[in-house]
C-alpha cells in the first residue's frame, strides 16, 4: 500500500500546476454543492423554526369598520383545529410609502409598539446601538426596508394613506413572519400609543380589526381560507391569507436560487469529471514507458489502477475539503443575499449533513470516473507499454491532405491535430457547451427580471392593469365603470377579481380570476386552448389541469362557495399565473351568476393612457369618487416592490454564475493546453527546428481548439435558449406555472458567445506562449 | 576570400542545473566551408549535439558567436532563428521526429509550405525528392508509424531537402537503423552534398563517418584535432586507413 501511496503522490507532485488546477475545481464544485444543498435544505425548515419560535399565526383576517368582526372572531375561534387565537386592533389601508430613495406600494398598517402580541410579537433587528427611543414620530419599519437604498436609522420615513401624509422618523426596524416581506406586500409599521391614537383619528375609515389564529396543523389553513370564503359574507374583508402563503411567498424564490445554485455546481462537477477522464486518458498515454517498467518489475495492473484513482482521489479529498472551508464563508453571504425575499435574518451554521453529502458525493464521482478512464490500464501488455503503446496508433486516413486542402498552413495543421486529438476536441466542446449554456442562464435570467420585464410580469403576475380598484360595496358598481371609462386618462376598464370565489371543480379547490369580459384582457394567462366566452365555458388554472388531466374540449363539474348549486362547464381552455399554486382559473361574469345568481363586481382593472401619472390618477379618482374604495392599487408600483427584492438576488446570481464561468473556462484551458504541450512536446519541438515561428505554433494550438469551442458554445447558447423557458417553468411548477415565455437577449447571448469565443482564443494563445521560452532544442531533446 | 559557410568564435556553451554549471562547449573557433560534408565525432558526453544545434541556430551560445554566411546568428530572437533555419537549414534528426499525425508527404510539405506558398510546386518537389530517395509512391500516403525505419529517415533527408537548404544537419542519422537502411541514408546524405549542398553530421559510426571529407573530434567541449579525408569514393581503403590512424591518434 505504502508502495502505491508513493506512486500516487509521486504522480501529482510530477504534474503540480494541473494538480493545482483540478483541485480548484474540485473546490469550486464542491463549496456550490455545499451551499446549494443548505440553502435548499435549510431555507423551509428556518422558516418552519421562525415560525414556532415566533408563534406566527397560521391564519389571520385583516377586518375593516364595516365588517362582521365578532362574527368572524366567533367563525375563527370555533373552526376545527384552532388552538389559540388573538384581536388586534391596527389602522391602515393600500398606500404608499417612501423610505430612502425607495417609493413602494402597498397594505400599510400601524400597530402600536406596546402593546402585548401573543401571535409573531414584533422582534427588532439588532443593530448595536443604533436603535432610537420610540417616541414622538418615531417608528419600527419592516427590516427589509432597512436594506439596500431603503433608508437609515434617524432618517425620514413618509408613508401616503387615504391622501393624507404622514412623517416618521425610522428608529429601528423589525422582522415578522406574517407581514415585512415584499413578496405579499402587507407592512406593518410600530408607533408609540400616542402616534397610533392620532393616525386612527385622523383616518377613521381605516380603522381594522387583525384576528388571528394557530391551527394544530398549519396545512389545514388552505381549508380554512377556501370554509371561510364560502361560510362568512366577505363584505368589508380587507384581506385573510395564511402562514402557508407567507412560507410560500418568501420561500419558493430562495429555492429557486439553490435549485440553480445546485444546477450550476452539478454542471462544475460534469467539466471536473470530464476533465479528469482527458488527464486519466493523457496521464496513461504520457506514463506508458513508466506503466510498462512497473508491470515488468512485477506491480499488477490493479496496483496501478490504485494509485491513479489514490492520486485523484487524494486530490479529491483536499479540493473537497477546502470546498466545504469556502463554502462555509460563502453560505452566510448568500443567506445575507436572500435576506429580502425571506424577511428573516438567516445565519446558518455549519451542516455536517450537507458537507458530508458534498464531499461524499464529489468523492463518490470522482473515484467512479477516474477507476473507470483508468480500467483500460489491465488490458496493457507490459511490452507494448514498454514500446510507448505503439500500437495504438492507428491512422487509417490521412485528413486534410496538404497537397489539396486549401487554407492557411497553421490552420490545416490544427485540423489535422483536431483528427488526431478527437475525444480532446469532443471534450473542449462539451466543457465550452455547458458553460455556454450556464452563462444563457445566468444572462437572460437577469435581462428577464432586470431589464426586459415585461415577459416576466405578463407570463407570471397574471392581467396586470395600471391600476385595481376594489369597491367597498358592489351597489357602488352600477355605474362606476361607464363613469371611470370617461375619464380622459383611461384606456379601458373592467370587471376583475381574483380569489373572492372559491370553485369546487370535480373535487379541486380553486380560487378563479372572474373576468367580465375575456377579450378584453392585456396579459398572457392563455397557455392552451382560448379564453372562455359563453357562460357555461371556463379555463382551467394549469395545476387544476394537471390534476385533474383535463384540457380544452373536456367538461367539468363546478361548485362555489360550497353552496351546493352544481353546474357543467366547458374547459376552453388553460390559464397560468401563480396565485393558489396554480389552482386558479378563469370565468367569466356570466358564468360564475349561474352558481352565484347576485354575483357583483367589487374588483375593476383600470388600464391607462401612455405616460399617465398613476398616482396622480389615483388621487384623482378618490377625490372624484369619494370615499367608496376598499382599496386602490398602482399594480405596477407594487409588482416594482417584488421584482426589486428578487432582481438584486438575480444579479448577484448572475455575476456568481459568470465569473465562475469565466474560471472554468481559463482553468479548463489552462489543463488542456499545458496537457498538449507535454504531449506535443516532441513535435513542437520538430516543427520549431524546421522553420515555425512561436506565434505560428502558438496559433496551430489555439486554433486546434476554436472549431471545438466554436461549436461547444454555439450548442451550448443554442441549448441554452431551447432550454431556458422549459427549466424556468419546472423550476416554477411548485408555484402553478407550467410554461415559460421569457424573452430571450439574442443580442446579448450574441455577444456573450462572440465574447467567450475570443476570451478562449487569447487565453489559448497566453497560455501557448510558455513554448517561446523553450528552445527547439530543448523541445526535441526533453 | 574566405570559403567558409559558418564560423564560430571562442563559443561556448554551459548548462546550469541545480546550481551546478556544466561547461559543454569551451571557446570553439571554427570554420565550415561550403560545400564540405563535416563528420562531428567524439566520445559520449563531448558535446557534439550541442555543437551541432549551436551551429544551425537550435540553440543559443552562451557566449561567443556564431557567423553565417557572415551574419551573426546566436544573438539573433526566437523567431528571427525559425526564420534563419527554414531558409538555409535542413535537419535529419536520430530519432527522425516526422510528425505522427500526418503522412510522409505532409511531413514533408509542412517544411516546404512555409517558404513557398505554391503547394503545387511544394508538393512536386516533395515528391521528386522521395522519388530520388527510392521511396514509392504508396508509402508517400502512409504515416510514420507504418513505414520502416529506413524510410522513414530517407523521408526525414527529403524533408531536410525540401527547400533546398544551404547546409543540411544530421545528428546520428543512423543511429536508429539497422545496417542496410543506414547505408541507404548514407547514401543520399552523401548524394546531396555531391550535389553542392555542405553538409554537417554527428556520428559514433566509423562507416558513417568515411561518407565525409572532414572530421572534427570533439572532447571535453574542444576540437582535439582534426583530419581531412578527401572526397568519399566507395571502396576506398586508404580514406578509410586514414581515419582509422586518426581515430587513434585521438584515443578513440
Amino acid at each position: 500500500m505504502r508502495s502505491i501511496y508513493m506512486l500516487a503522490t509521486a504522480n501529482i507532485r510530477k504534474n503540480k500546476s494541473q494538480s493545482v488546477s483540478l483541485l480548484i475545481f474540485v473546490l469550486i464544485a464542491s463549496a456550490l454543492l455545499c451551499v446549494g444543498i443548505v440553502l435548499l435544505t435549510g431555507i423551509n425548515a428556518f422558516f418552519d423554526s421562525k415560525g414556532v419560535e415566533r408563534n406566527a399565526p397560521h391564519i389571520y383576517v385583516l377586518a375593516s369598520q364595516d365588517a362582521d368582526k365578532d362574527g368572524i372572531s366567533r367563525y375563527i375561534k370555533d373552526y376545527p383545529g384552532v388552538t389559540q387565537t388573538e384581536t388586534l386592533e391596527l389602522v391602515g389601508g393600500m398606500g404608499q410609502f417612501t423610505a430612502g430613495s425607495t417609493t413602494s406600494t402597498g397594505y400599510i398598517f400601524f400597530s402600536r409598539a406596546d402593546e402585548k402580541q401573543l401571535m409573531d410579537a414584533p422582534a427588532l433587528i439588532d443593530m448595536g446601538d443604533d436603535n432610537l427611543i420610540l417616541q414622538g414620530d418615531a417608528a419600527y419599519l419592516p427590516g427589509f426596508m432597512l436594506e439596500s437604498d431603503g433608508g437609515k436609522i434617524g432618517e425620514e420615513f413618509q408613508a401616503s394613506l387615504y391622501g393624507a401624509e404622514l412623517n416618521f422618523t425610522i428608529a429601528g426596524a423589525t422582522e415578522e413572519i406574517t407581514f415585512g416581506s415584499p413578496m405579499n406586500t402587507v407592512y406593518r409599521i410600530y408607533v408609540p400609543d400616542e402616534r397610533f391614537d392620532e393616525i386612527a383619528a385622523a383616518m377613521p375609515m381605516g380603522e381594522t380589526t387583525m384576528i388571528s389564529a394557530r391551527l394544530s396543523d398549519y396545512s389545514d389553513a388552505e381549508q380554512f381560507q377556501q370554509d371561510f370564503s364560502s361560510d362568512m359574507p366577505q363584505d368589508g374583508v380587507i384581506l385573510q391569507s395564511s402562514y402557508l402563503l407567507a412560507k410560500q411567498a418568501r420561500t419558493t424564490f430562495p429555492t429557486i436560487v439553490s435549485i440553480l445554485v445546485v444546477a450550476f455546481a452539478v454542471i462544475l462537477l460534469a467539466v471536473s469529471l470530464i476533465i479528469i477522464h482527458f488527464r486519466i486518458v493523457n496521464s496513461i498515454q504520457e506514463s506508458m514507458i513508466n506503466i510498462g517498467t512497473l508491470k515488468a518489475v512485477g506491480y499488477k495492473s490493479s496496483q496501478i489502477v490504485i494509485s491513479m484513482t489514490m492520486q485523484f482521489g487524494l486530490i479529491t479529498l483536499a479540493g473537497g475539503i477546502l470546498g466545504l472551508g469556502v463554502a462555509q464563508v460563502f453560505i452566510p453571504i448568500v443567506a445575507n443575499i436572500l435576506r429580502p425575499q425571506l424577511s428573516l435574518e438567516w445565519v446558518p451554521g455549519f451542516n455536517p449533513g450537507a458537507a458530508a453529502v458534498s464531499l461524499g458525493f464529489m468523492l463518490l464521482t470522482v473515484l467512479l470516473i477516474t477507476y473507470l478512464s483508468s480500467i483500460k490500464i489491465k488490458k496493457l501488455h507490459p511490452l507494448i507499454a514498454l514500446r510507448g503503446g505503439i500500437t495504438t496508433h492507428n491512422f487509417k486516413k490521412n485528413v486534410f491532405p496538404l497537397e489539396k486542402a486549401r487554407g492557411s498552413l497553421s490552420f490545416l495543421l490544427a485540423l489535422k491535430q483536431i483528427f488526431t486529438a478527437k475525444r480532446q476536441a469532443v471534450m473542449m466542446g462539451i466543457i465550452m457547451m455547458a458553460v455556454a449554456v450556464a452563462v444563457v442562464m445566468g444572462l437572460t435570467l437577469h435581462y428577464s427580471m432586470n431589464v426586459n420585464t415585461e415577459g416576466f410580469i405578463r407570463g407570471f403576475f397574471g392581467e396586470v392593469p395600471e391600476v385595481s380598484l376594489v369597491l367597498k360595496d358592489s351597489t357602488y358598481g352600477k355605474d362606476f365603470p361607464e363613469r371611470i371609462a370617461q375619464h380622459p386618462d383611461v384606456r379601458k376598464v373592467f370587471g376583475f377579481e381574483t380569489g373572492t370565489v372559491s370553485l369546487n371543480i370535480d373535487g379541486t379547490d380553486n380560487n378563479p380570476s372572474i373576468v367580465e369580459d375575456c377579450a378584453l384582457m392585456e396579459g398572457n394567462m392563455l397557455i392552451e386552448g382560448q379564453y372562455p366566452v359563453h357562460s357555461n365555458e371556463i379555463a382551467l388554472g394549469s395545476s387544476t389541469a394537471r390534476v385533474l388531466d383535463k384540457g380544452a374540449g373536456d367538461f367539468v363539474m363546478v361548485e362555489a362557495n360550497g353552496n351546493g348549486t352544481e353546474e357543467q362547464y366547458l374547459v376552453t381552455g388553460v390559464v397560468q399565473y401563480t396565485n393558489n399554486v396554480g389552482f386558479n382559473g378563469l370565468i367569466t361574469g356570466d358564468a360564475i351568476r349561474r352558481l352565484l345568481p347576485d354575483y357583483e363586481f367589487y374588483g375593476y382593472n383600470i388600464y391607462l393612457n401612455e405616460d399617465v401619472d398613476i398616482d396622480s390618477f389615483i388621487e384623482d379618482v378618490k377625490a372624484r369618487e369619494g370615499d367608496i374604495f376598499m382599496s386602490t392599487s398602482n399594480t405596477l408600483s407594487m409588482i416594482d416592490v417584488i421584482l426589486s427584492s428578487m432582481s438584486g438576488i438575480v444579479v448577484m446570481v448572475a455575476i456568481g454564475i459568470v465569473a465562475i464561468t469565466l474560471v472554468v473556462v481559463v482553468l479548463a484551458l489552462y489543463m488542456v493546453i499545458k496537457t498538449i504541450v507535454i504531449r506535443r512536446r516532441r513535435e513542437l519541438g520538430t516543427q520549431k527546428a524546421l522553420g515555425y515561428t512561436t506565434l505560428q505554433l502558438m496559433n496551430q494550438i489555439a486554433l486546434n481548439l476554436t472549431p471545438s469551442i466554436l461549436i461547444g458554445i454555439a450548442a451550448g447558447i443554442v441549448i441554452g435558449c431551447v432550454g431556458f423557458n422549459p427549466l424556468v417553468a419546472a423550476m416554477m411548477t411548485g408555484m402553478g406555472i407550467v410554461k415559460a415565455d421569457l424573452p430571450l437577449p439574442m443580442a446579448w447571448l450574441g455577444t456573450a458567445g462572440i465574447a467567450l469565443i475570443l476570451l478562449s482564443y487569447a487565453v489559448s494563445m497566453l497560455i501557448a506562449v510558455r513554448i517561446r521560452k523553450i528552445s527547439a532544442y530543448a523541445l526535441v531533446s526533453e | 576570400m574566405s570559403n567558409a559557410i559558418l564560423t564560430t568564435n571562442k563559443l561556448c556553451k554551459t548548462f546550469s542545473s541545480g546550481g551546478l554549471q556544466q561547461h559543454v562547449l569551451k571557446n570553439l573557433d571554427l570554420e565550415i566551408n561550403k560545400g564540405d560534408f563535416t563528420v562531428i565525432m567524439g566520445p559520449s558526453g563531448a558535446g557534439k549535439s550541442t555543437l551541432l544545434y549551436a551551429l544551425s541556430g537550435m540553440d543559443k551560445p552562451t557566449l561567443g558567436d556564431v557567423y553565417f554566411g557572415g551574419r551573426e546568428i546566436g544573438k539573433l530572437s526566437n523567431d528571427k532563428l525559425a526564420v534563419f533555419r527554414r531558409d538555409n537549414c535542413g535537419f535529419v534528426f536520430q530519432q527522425m521526429y516526422l510528425l505522427d499525425n500526418m503522412s510522409i508527404l505532409d511531413n514533408i510539405m509542412a517544411s516546404g509550405l512555409l517558404v513557398n506558398k505554391n503547394r503545387k510546386a511544394v508538393a512536386k518537389r516533395g515528391k521528386e525528392l522521395l522519388a530520388r530517395l527510392n521511396i514509392d509512391e504508396p508509402t508517400w500516403r502512409k504515416f510514420p508509424a507504418q513505414v520502416s525505419g529506413g524510410e522513414a529517415q530517407r523521408a526525414g533527408i527529403a524533408r531536410a531537402l525540401i527547400n533546398n537548404p544551404k547546409i543540411v544537419f544530421a545528428d546520428e542519422p543512423t543511429g536508429a537503423l539497422n545496417s542496410a537502411n543506414g547505408e541507404a541514408v548514407l547514401d543520399a546524405l552523401t548524394e546531396v552534398n555531391r550535389s553542392g549542398q555542405s553538409v554537417i553530421m554527428v556520428t559514433h559510426d566509423l562507416k558513417s563517418a568515411r561518407r565525409g571529407n572532414r572530421i572534427l573530434y570533439l572532447r571535453d567541449g574542444v576540437i582535439h584535432g582534426e583530419c581531412e579525408l578527401g572526397r568519399y569514393e566507395s571502396g576506398s581503403y586508404e580514406r578509410h586507413d586514414k581515419l582509422n590512424a586518426f581515430l587513434s591518434e585521438m584515443g578513440w
